[in-house]
């Protein structure tokens, strides 16, 4: 620099104003150690203004050591421009530097000045540093980019910029163009030319912006296509060849100046040149649509091109006003101001709102719900708002059409609507779906809002010859790793089984969605970033299941009409589709993508009684045993023993199956082979003999013939065991002396069907003599519970058909089906002398018996209950009965029933044990036969003791199941019978209107007493109450007391002495321990 | 409704006046003008008065705004401005549609929605619900029978309209349809045709046409053999006026003396390939064959009495056909196709004859048997019986009126 002062004083050499507020300097000042610290202050007249400095250190070619040059910008106040500058001083703290001359004035000069020195003054790499300096400045100092500052940092830049050289438009080793710029927006821009090179992909890009921002252009954001009339010209040959390019900019700092864009090329080999644009910036957002999707034509197939180019443009142009806009929103006849649903339908064709007009308006479901539709006219003529009026006078349904302008795309459209719908439900459908029939709504409703999990629902949804369109969507992994979005049951008749039940899905069709207002909100609406023909629905349904799940309802059902005229998406189009969404939704699919199509159910349902998909198609094994407590042997009896257990990991035939299954081996000390038993605790459920082939035990014990056949195995159902079980495994000698074995606990998963039942079962759980029969025929009365005349028939469907259930889902049954042993006619129950092999080959069926038919059996039973009670219904003129009702005994029954319905109710009868004793006895004497356990007890103590086992199974069911089932007295009911009856109505769920319960008992009243005369046994319901005290012998009295009290008292009854509750002991039966068992 | 040369319109009009002169119901009766045919209406709207007569009045629609394959109108002021205006004016107690077209479906419902307590009665005379190619059930490229629609079988007949759009069709039809409280159907096979095709059963019946009572003019002379045949009715493609001059050319070349007047109209309004056609055969069968032309009404008497027999060659099912009910008026026995409602109201060998439909050589046989059979003509029309009456056929059209108002009446008790 030409000092024109003394070389040893701070001083700037030159400043110029490159706009209104920006003061920039050149500088020379003895070197600071935090030049960010020091800050400038300026005198103008009688202002003083201190403020923050901008630095740049500059290598000065002619500088001495003394002295360091540097580039400063200042923001000022604009006012200022005119103003005479005087002084100008850094300041940091209390240090001060005074920077000559006095005055400023002096040195204020055109930029195009400084730009001359600095030019004469400073190597290249220096002034490469102050283009990207002076093309940041604006940003820097948060002031506008105004065009005049644009103009002058455009003309910095020139004075400033190394420039290469530049090419011929002749055959040679290299040759380039820029030919055109079009703008996105002040960030992002898109330069078009061609290039001629040996090896053209491989040319690095450097764009300049006009203001000197600097961008070398990674890969992917340069795309090639041919350019033949140029090749022809450059005489390509095999060494050499002409493409054009196609590159995205996205600079740092925007760009306003509308002409000096520079594109630098840089070969492998080390050429470099450049070339400036000589047409002006265009600004063409379509035209620039139409280019990319051209050239996603050219090269479909490459993927840096669409991260680096396609998303980013199509981000940017999404952001800036690319896109439909509602011009106007007219609203058809009364719309609903506060509904609850909106529905919002992004309509292609205006002639066909026509057709789902008619079918809306006569959906009840559709008054109060706002209906919007979204169209854009095709010509400028169309007369939408007309035709919107003279649909509107036709049908007469209320409706508001958004009439939109600009290019709209389906999601586009969707999000528009959603914008101004009021409702908190969504519903979102395209113009080419038709409701079959109505009541699609409520069904969608119904799974969505029926449970908290559920977030998003789609319907089925047909082609016009009711083949399936869509039954949920799918992802499925391809080969190369992107995902392939499938459709199942596609093309195929409605009525196939696996498209008949809700189930949870990974996406549904945009054609048609109900989803929670504030969930498509959360999760950001539909992307508008795909081109046409892009998997929108399934993008947001993926971002929607971070938060929900996704459902499918074939009960609500729709017609999909293909677009007419078809969409046409070419190649180029759909591969960007296909990577945007692997970009955008591939990482999501591979952390949840299920192994199996069948998901649980959603974690509450009240009340949709439907469980999804084939069987009940929950995950995990049916049956887990859990631990093996190693027994303590009595080597008195047994020498030695072990069990195994099978791991849920096994791949054998009963693997993942409700079959239970032990082994082991038992050596007795004496003799014989040992039988073993298996017992719950309360009694012994199977028991078998110790001489199974073990030559592995026999090695092991070779002085012990007997060891070689010690084996055994239970292959046995679980269904018959409550959900958490304890098992003792017990071997008895011949000589009948025992041994505990062990102890299993296991767990069971409880058993479901696919079934959806119509009625739901009522049970009156009892031990019987406690006024069944009566509460049966009186809960029948009811219109909403159907019951077969308890006096005449005994209906004990509920029993009859758990226990066929039970009795097939013994593998000993139900593998006779494929590996029979035919030997009488009840071979099919399962009796079989050989043992069922554990080890087989083929896996497959076995399991198939142990799990899914058993699930479908028990569907099977449920329809059974429906087919005969709804038959009998329909014989009594019934019209909607909800509830049948049966007598059941405590124990596996109501607790196989309570399993497959969840929303049955049961009722725990209970009478006053003592009188029960009585009541029997009458019974058993008026029909001459000894019923209730009285015939296989020989003493009274022997069967008070049986007495009380079952009436601890009665306490266990009450206990165990207190949420379904609840506890009746008899004596309550002959006591306050309305009060008690309208009690068990409520708990049944059924109508308790005024008086119903009256009605009841008087109905029951005027019934002929013939039939009921026989049931009983006592002159009168009043004297039946508290008979004991009559007809008990004291010494009876005394044996009832022991047996019974404390269970008495847990029912809420007086004890048999004074009115004193004992203390109630702990029980005896494992079943009751379950709560214990974590 | 409409007013163009035709048996069906023939018969509106003659059922709108039956009613009106017997005094229960006032009858006015609505035709639809327009382009193709006399223009009515004046500036502002659509109506207009025949001849002065306060119960005749014409509604005008352009034809440019109708879609054919839907039969609708795009602009729905038609039904919603004027034939709304036009129904709260009158008031009628109940609508009895004879014909849709040119006006669209949707002019049901609009009649629904104005008058929600009127009972709308609809008369199919043909397919058209039914059938895009002129509601004949014939395919179009062979003139084949077409024995039950579907969106893909009518896809194939006119290939330029998507699968999806006959589904829409349909499902649009029967949204209108499910607002009609009757259908009437003058024959059974069409009756059945329209139930299997998706209208209730309760909601549709079967009644014949009734006409008014025509003095028959004494028969002809007997000549010896009665070898006069007429033929009577419009030219369509469906008609099977090429069957009968074939067959005719073929009696020629045997020498078979028989003579066919055809009183004809519309000839000029078919497309240029039948045109074509029958006036070649016209010109081969010129020894036999008059060809001639239109006839009004009031000479059909005069027309029947100059011949024998009257043929029906239809290849379509029809639904009368109104020529038979003319034709056993005045007592001339009819050949016609064997296939339906033809065959509902001509017994073989009873009352008249069959011959196998588009089949020349077998209507030849039949004409020269009918012709050649001594005492065949007069056995034949002993045999034929009074054909239903309007007077008769009026009491079951009130009949279903009067059932009508009184269950309307019923629910609105209720």
């Amino acid at each position: 620099m030409t000092a024109t002062g003394p070389a040893d004083v701070d001083r700037v050499e030159f400043a110029s104003w490159l706009a209104p507020g920006l003061l920039m300097m050149l500088a020379r000042v003895e070197p600071l150690a935090n030049p960010g610290g020091w800050r400038l202050l300026v005198e103008w007249g009688e202002d003083t203004l201190e403020r923050q400095i901008r630095w740049l250190p500059c290598a000065d070619v002619g500088a001495g050591p003394a002295r360091q040059a540097w580039m400063l910008t200042v923001s000022l106040p604009p006012r200022l421009a005119g103003a005479p500058l005087s002084s100008a001083v850094l300041r940091a703290g209390d240090a001060r530097r005074e920077l000559a001359p006095a005055s400023l004035q002096g040195v204020l000069c055109e930029p195009a000045a400084i730009g001359a020195e600095c030019r004469a003054h400073f190597d290249a790499s220096t002034r490469l540093r102050m283009q990207d300096f002076l093309a940041s400045t604006a940003v820097w100092h948060d002031i506008e980019l105004t065009p005049d500052l644009a103009a002058t940092l455009a003309a910095l830049r020139d004075a400033l910029r190394e420039r290469l050289p530049t090419t011929k438009l002749e055959p040679g080793p290299f040759a380039a163009r820029l030919e055109e710029v079009t703008v996105i927006d002040e960030l992002g821009f898109w330069l078009t030319g061609w290039i001629h090179d040996a090896a053209p992909r491989h040319v690095r890009f450097t764009a300049v912006s006009p203001e000197g921002s600097r961008r070398e252009l990674p890969t992917g954001a340069v795309s090639f296509h041919p350019r033949p009339a140029y090749a022809k010209t450059l005489k390509d040959d095999a060494s050499f060849s002409t493409l054009g390019y196609h590159a995205y900019v996205e600079l740092d700092h925007p760009s306003r100046h509308p002409e000096g864009w520079v594109m630098e090329f840089r070969t492998t080999g080390g050429r470099a040149i450049e070339h400036a644009a000589f047409r002006a910036i265009r600004r063409n957002s379509d035209r620039l649509r139409g280019l990319m999707i051209d050239q996603l034509g050219a090269e479909p197939g490459d993927e840096a091109v669409h991260e680096h180019q396609m998303l980013p443009v199509m981000t940017r142009l999404r952001r800036h006003t690319h896109g439909a806009r509602i011009d106007r929103v007219v609203d058809l006849g009364n719309v609903p101001r506060a509904p609850e649903l909106s529905i919002v339908v992004a309509a292609r064709r205006v002639d066909r709102i026509d057709h789902q007009l008619l079918s809306f308006a006569s959906d009840p479901d559709l008054e109060d719900t706002e209906l919007i539709y979204v169209a854009a006219p095709k010509d400028p003529d169309e007369d939408m708002v007309g035709l919107a009026e003279g649909l509107y006078d036709l049908h007469g349904l209320p409706f508001r059409l958004a009439i939109a302008s600009g290019p709209l795309g389906r999601s586009r459209a969707f999000n528009l609507g959603a914008s101004l719908a009021r409702g908190s439900l969504l519903v979102l459908m395209g113009g080419e779906v038709f409701p079959s029939a109505p009541g699609w709504i409520a069904k969608l409703r119904e799974l969505l809002e029926g449970s908290a999990s559920v977030g998003a629902v789609g319907p089925r949804l047909l082609f016009e010859d009711d083949s399936i369109a869509h039954a949920g969507v799918a992802y499925v992994r391809r080969s190369t790793g992107r995902w392939r979005r499938s459709l199942p049951f596609a093309g195929l008749a409605r009525t196939m089984p696996g498209a008949g039940s809700p189930r949870r899905v990974q996406a549904v069709s945009a054609a048609c969605m109900m989803v929670s207002r504030e969930l498509f909100d959360r999760c950001g609406h539909f992307s508008e970033l795909y081109l046409d023909g892009g998997d929108e629905g399934g993008d947001l349904c993926l971002r929607l299941a971070d938060a929900a799940e996704v459902w499918y309802v074939p009960d609500a059902e729709l017609h999909l009409l293909d677009e007419d005229p078809p969409r046409e998406t070419s190649r180029g189009e759909a591969r960007f589709n296909e990577w945007l969404f692997d970009h955008r939704c591939g990482d999501r699919l591979a952390a949840t993508a299920p192994d199996e199509p069948n998901t649980p159910m959603p974690a509450r349902m009240p009340r949709l009684s439907a469980i999804p998909g084939f069987g009940s198609g929950r995950s995990g094994a049916p049956v887990e045993s859990l631990e093996m407590q190693p027994p303590q042997l009595d080597r008195g009896v047994v020498l030695d023993a072990s069990l195994e257990l099978r791991s849920a990991h096994d791949d054998g035939a009963y693997t993942n199956t409700y079959t239970l299954a032990i082994a082991g081996w038992a050596i007795a000390s004496e003799g014989g082979p040992l039988t073993i038993e298996v017992s719950d605790g309360a009694e012994v459920r199977w028991r078998t003999k110790a001489d199974m082939r073990r030559p592995d035990i026999g090695a092991k014990f070779p002085d012990r013939p007997a060891a070689a056949q010690s084996g055994f195995q239970f292959l046995v159902s679980s269904l018959s065991l409550p959900t958490e079980f304890q098992l003792e495994i017990v071997g008895v000698s011949a000589s009948g002396a025992r041994a505990s074995l062990g102890h299993v606990r296991g767990r069971r998963r409880t058993l479901g069907s696919a079934y959806r039942p119509r009625l739901q079962p009522l049970l009156i759980t009892t031990l019987g003599r406690s006024g069944s029969a009566w509460l049966a025929a009186l809960l029948s009365l009811h219109p909403e519970i159907v019951g077969l005349s308890p006096f005449r028939f005994e209906a004990k469907l509920t029993t009859y058909w758990m226990d066929v259930l039970h009795t097939l889902a013994e593998p000993a049954s139900y593998m006779q089906t494929i590996l029979p042993e035919i030997s009488d006619r009840d071979w099919w129950i399962g009796s079989r002398q050989s043992p069922l092999p554990v080890r087989l080959q083929d896996t497959g069926m076995p399991r198939w018996l142990g799990r899914e038919n058993i699930e479908i059996l028990a569907g099977f039973c449920q329809s059974r209950f429906d087919g005969f009670y709804q038959e009998l219904a329909a014989a009594q003129k019934r019209v909607d009965p909800l509830r049948f009702v049966e007598k059941c005994e405590p124990g596996p029954v109501p607790r196989a029933i309570g399993e497959l319905y969840p929303e049955c109710r049961e009722i725990v009868l209970v009478r006053d044990l003592r009188d029960m004793v009585c009541s029997i006895d009458g019974y058993n004497a008026k029909r001459g036969f000894k019923l209730w356990g009285r015939d296989k007890a020989g003493t009274d103590a022997e069967w008070f003791d049986h007495l009380r086992r079952e009436a601890s199974k009665l306490l266990d069911c009450w206990r165990l199941r207190s949420e379904t089932a609840q506890l009746v007295r008899y004596e309550d009911l002959i006591s306050e019978p309305e009060q008690t009856l309208t009690a068990v109505l409520s708990h049944a769920g059924v109508s308790t209107d005024a008086g119903i319960a009256r009605r009841m008992l008087e109905e029951d009243a005027s019934q002929p007493p013939k039939d009921k005369r026989f049931h009983q046994t006592s002159d009168s319901t009043e004297a039946s109450v508290g008979r004991w005290k009559r007809d008990l012998s004291p010494d009876r009295v005394a044996a009832c007391s022991e047996a019974f009290d404390d269970i008495l008292v847990e029912f809420g009854y007086e004890s048999t002495a004074t009115g004193d509750a004992p203390t109630v002991p702990a029980f005896k039966g494992f079943a009751a321990n379950e709560a214990s068992i974590s | 409704m409409t007013i163009r040369p035709g048996g069906a319109e023939a018969y509106a009009g003659e059922l709108s006046q039956a009613v009106q002169d017997a005094g229960e119901f006032e009858s006015i009766f609505v035709s639809r003008s327009g382009p193709p045919f006399s223009h009515a209406g004046h500036e502002g709207t659509r109506l207009a008065l025949a001849d002065r007569d306060p119960d005749l009045y014409y509604f005008q629609t352009e034809l440019d705004e109708f879609d054919r394959v839907f039969w609708a109108m795009a602009d729905k002021r038609v039904y919603t401005q004027d034939w709304r205006a036009f129904l709260e004016a009158v008031r009628p107690d109940i609508i009895h549609f004879q014909h849709t077209l040119f006006l669209g479906y949707d002019i049901i419902r609009e009649t629904r929605r104005t008058l929600p307590d009127a009972p709308i009665v609809y008369t199919l005379h043909e397919f058209l619900p039914i059938c895009s190619h002129g509601g004949q059930m014939v395919r179009t490229e062979t003139y084949e029978l077409c024995e039950a629609a579907s969106p893909r079988r009518c896809h194939d007949c006119f290939p330029q309209f998507s699968v999806q759009t006959f589904f829409l069709r349909k499902r649009f039809i029967k949204s209108t349809f499910d607002l009609v409280d009757m259908f009437i159907a003058p024959s059974e096979s069409e009756r059945d045709r329209y139930v299997e095709w998706g209208i209730p059963s309760e909601k549709i019946r079967c009644e014949n046409y009734g006409r008014l009572p025509v003095e028959p003019l004494p028969d002809p002379p007997d000549a010896g053999r009665r070898r006069r045949i007429g033929f009577f009715g419009r030219i369509t493609h469906t008609k099977g006026v090429d069957v009968l001059l074939e067959a005719m050319k073929i009696l020629e070349s045997e020498d078979a003396d028989v003579r066919l007047t055809l009183w004809a109209a519309n000839l000029d309004m078919q497309s240029s390939s039948l045109q074509q056609r029958l006036s070649r055969l016209l010109e081969e069968t010129a020894g036999s064959v008059r060809f001639a032309g239109r006839y009004e009404q009031s000479e059909l008497p005069g027309l029947m009495s100059s011949v024998d027999w009257v043929v029906v060659p239809s290849i379509w099912w029809e639904t009368g056909p109104l020529v038979i009910h003319e034709a056993m008026m005045h007592r001339r026995p009819v050949i016609c196709s064997d296939i339906g409602s033809m065959v509902e109201r001509i017994q073989d060998g009873v009352n008249g004859l069959h011959f196998r439909v588009r089949d020349p050589d077998s209507l030849a046989e039949t004409i020269r048997r009918a012709v050649d059979s001594p005492g065949l003509w007069d056995q034949l029309r002993g045999q034929i019986t009074n054909p239903h009456s309007m007077q008769d056929h009026l009491q079951v059209i009130t009949g279903i009126y009067r059932q009508l108002l009184d269950s309307r009446e019923r629910l609105a008790v209720l």
